[in-house]
């Protein structure tokens, strides 16, 4: 059980930073219009 | 301080300043893809790794993409050395039979590993076994540190690139800075260690009947006290040197033994500490000639390691001075450097190093983010104790970690241009481009995470007294400055501790996990988000307002900048911290 909690955990933080990264990228993009 | 301290400091700095250039030349050569000397054995070599692995080295990758190969790169290797660890007791090169290592644990140490921290929870020759120490921290040794080189140089052909959506491919450059810089120089470095004592074997651990039996008596978790007698001490053995390399080398830091670079297995001699100290600033000094030659701007380079020179010699100075002085509280005690003895406060530092090495080692340790330490800090004096915070809050920028170091100062360097240009009325311009609003707010970004880490994370922990402060070893401020340390640490990706926090418990383990994740990660998105922006820019060519970057008015204000961000964002925790403990200590109260 805690394995499969702290895989989800590590899993779901690198989600979290893909999308922080996109989100970076569109603003990017924003900024250039 | 002695003459024969700073000889030693000044030793060191040449070492560092002698190679800075030769090898930051090289670096540039093998990732621009010029000819070098070593192209002979490697070339070759990498040919067949890109062929194995279907990787299309002609293949450019705008910055998003580069971004996001590098997080599912270290997401993938991040989940598989936590279960290296989990299965370790089913697998070989366990002559000691350790059992899995715990879940917290394992969470905790693979996201140190993976974010080139090396924070410890853990007492590693009780817990690792050889195959997890070799195939996944050893592993990570290597590639987080050439991950942190590979991003340097996405910076550094943002900067340097014109007009062009594209930062380089991220797998190349990972590989050749794997298999051009860290591994041929980690087999020289881990021979070097050998000849001085370092150990290098797979043998189980040695064990020694002690001369005098020694009586210890523990107190379990629940209170009961029982006395046992010592008559055998076990000696740990294992592969340490070719560990110890890439250690010091990609400011990774983690010990092999939990006494680091302290322990005579992995730092026999003076000799070898000089040589470990050399390796933290090898790559990050030669890195700003890199950059220089990247950018065809050599003097900007060496603005850039001026900068960083200022603020190691101002630290240094302050460790060596606060250690050499000795401690007031010892009365009557002559704690004089002279023949017979290192003077000052010797307390937690090793008799071979003194004083002077004690303390260059510490800060050059957290200038950069390695971590490995060669002596306790935690009974450094207050002041000592303060220069190692302050080089990590300062966002380890002086020469820092391997490429982590110089695009952490190339974001300070943006803000400084930011700031000129603000004094002067202009658009800020950096090397012929122009700094707009998008790499301002993306600095910004980069330079607020890495407080709210640390605030914040010390602020949960302080607010939770079974959680956060019943893990302290000391009361007042020197506890407030161990759990402010240790937040410090993992956000900076440095991974030295304090001690005096037992940090092995489940919400030390998680929470500085995730601090050392968000200080890794979170800030290198904006700064390859600005790497983008500015390959994408059109050269502006130089005119009367544009301030130049490679004058020593430039390095003033680019210490200036570091110093003023960083006190301005820390110094109330400072403050309470050692600068509190240093004014009790001289009314004579310690904790």
């Amino acid at each position: 059980m805690w394995d499969i909690g702290m895989v989800v955990i590590t899993v779901g933080f690198f989600v979290v930073a893909w999308a922080y990264t996109d989100g970076c990228g569109r603003l990017s993009g924003r900024e250039d219009k | 301080m002695t003459a024969n301290g700073w000889f030693q400091i000044f030793l060191f700095f040449a070492l560092v300043l002698v190679c800075a250039k030769p090898l930051g030349v090289y670096m540039a050569r093998v990732f621009e893809r010029e000819k070098t000397y070593a192209d002979v054995v490697f070339r070759p070599v990498e040919r067949v790794i890109y062929r194995l692995t279907g990787i299309d080295e002609t293949h450019e990758m705008r910055w998003t993409e580069y971004a996001v190969t590098m997080l599912f790169f270290s997401a993938v290797t991040m989940v598989m050395t936590y279960a290296v660890e989990r299965l370790q007791q089913f697998l070989p090169l366990n002559p000691q039979h350790f059992s899995g290592v715990t879940p917290d644990l394992a969470f905790n140490t693979a996201a140190s590993f993976t974010s080139n921290t090396n924070w410890q929870s853990y007492v590693p020759e009780t817990t690792m076994s050889y195959l997890t120490q070799m195939l996944t921290l050893a592993y990570h040794n290597f590639f987080s540190a050439a991950v942190g080189i590979a991003l340097a140089i996405a910076l550094i052909r943002g900067i340097s690139r014109r007009e062009s959506k594209t930062l380089g491919n991220f797998w190349v450059d990972t590989t050749r800075a794997s298999l051009w810089v860290l591994l041929p120089m980690s087999i020289v470095v881990a021979l070097l260690l050998v000849s001085q004592g370092v150990v290098q074997n797979f043998r189980p651990y040695d064990h020694a009947r002690l001369v005098q039996a020694q009586t210890v008596t523990a107190t379990s978790a629940d209170g009961k006290s029982s006395t046992q007698t010592i008559t055998t001490q076990n000696i740990a053995q294992g592969p340490v040197a070719s560990q110890e390399a890439i250690k010091m080398l990609g400011t990774n830091g983690g010990g092999f033994f939990n006494t680091n670079s302290a322990h005579p297995f992995e730092n026999p001699t003076p000799f070898s500490n000089l040589i470990e100290m050399f390796l933290i600033f090898a790559i990050p000094g030669a890195l700003t000639v890199t950059l220089g030659r990247m950018t065809r701007a050599p003097k900007h380079g060496w603005a850039v390691f001026a900068a960083m020179t200022v603020l190691f010699f101002a630290g240094v100075l302050v460790a060596y001075h606060a250690e050499a002085q000795g401690n007031p509280l010892l009365h009557g005690v002559n704690q004089q450097a002279s023949a017979l003895q290192s003077g000052g406060n010797m307390e937690g530092k090793e008799v071979r190093f003194g004083i002077a090495n004690s303390a260059l080692f510490a800060t050059a340790t957290t200038d950069a983010s390695c971590g490995a330490v060669n002596g306790v800090l935690d009974s450094f004096m207050p002041l000592g104790g303060l220069v190692p915070l302050v080089n990590m809050m300062l966002g380890e920028v002086i020469f820092g970690g391997v490429g982590a170091g110089l695009y952490g100062m190339l974001i300070f360097v943006i803000l400084a241009v930011f700031i000129a240009g603000l004094m002067v009325g202009r658009t800020p311009e950096y090397l012929g481009k122009k700094i707009e609003s998008f790499d301002v707010k993306m600095a910004m970004l980069f330079v607020l995470i890495f407080p709210l880490s640390i605030l914040g994370f010390s602020a949960v922990a302080l607010m939770m007294p079974s959680a956060g402060l019943s893990a302290l070893g000391n009361s007042g401020p020197h506890g407030l400055t161990e759990i402010i340390y240790a937040y410090t640490s993992t956000t900076a990706n440095n991974g030295s501790a304090f001690a005096g926090l037992s940090a092995n418990t489940h919400w030390y383990n998680m929470s500085l996990g995730l601090a050392m994740l968000i200080g890794r990660f979170f800030m290198i998105v904006p700064m390859l988000a600005i790497a983008g922006n500015l390959a994408r820019k059109k050269l502006v060519p130089p005119s009367a307002g544009t301030f130049p970057v490679t004058t020593p008015l430039f390095t003033v204000l680019l210490v200036g900048v570091v110093v003023i961000v960083g006190a301005l964002t820390f110094f109330p925790a400072v403050t309470l911290g050692p600068i509190l403990e240093h004014l009790l200590l001289q009314a004579g109260k310690s904790f």
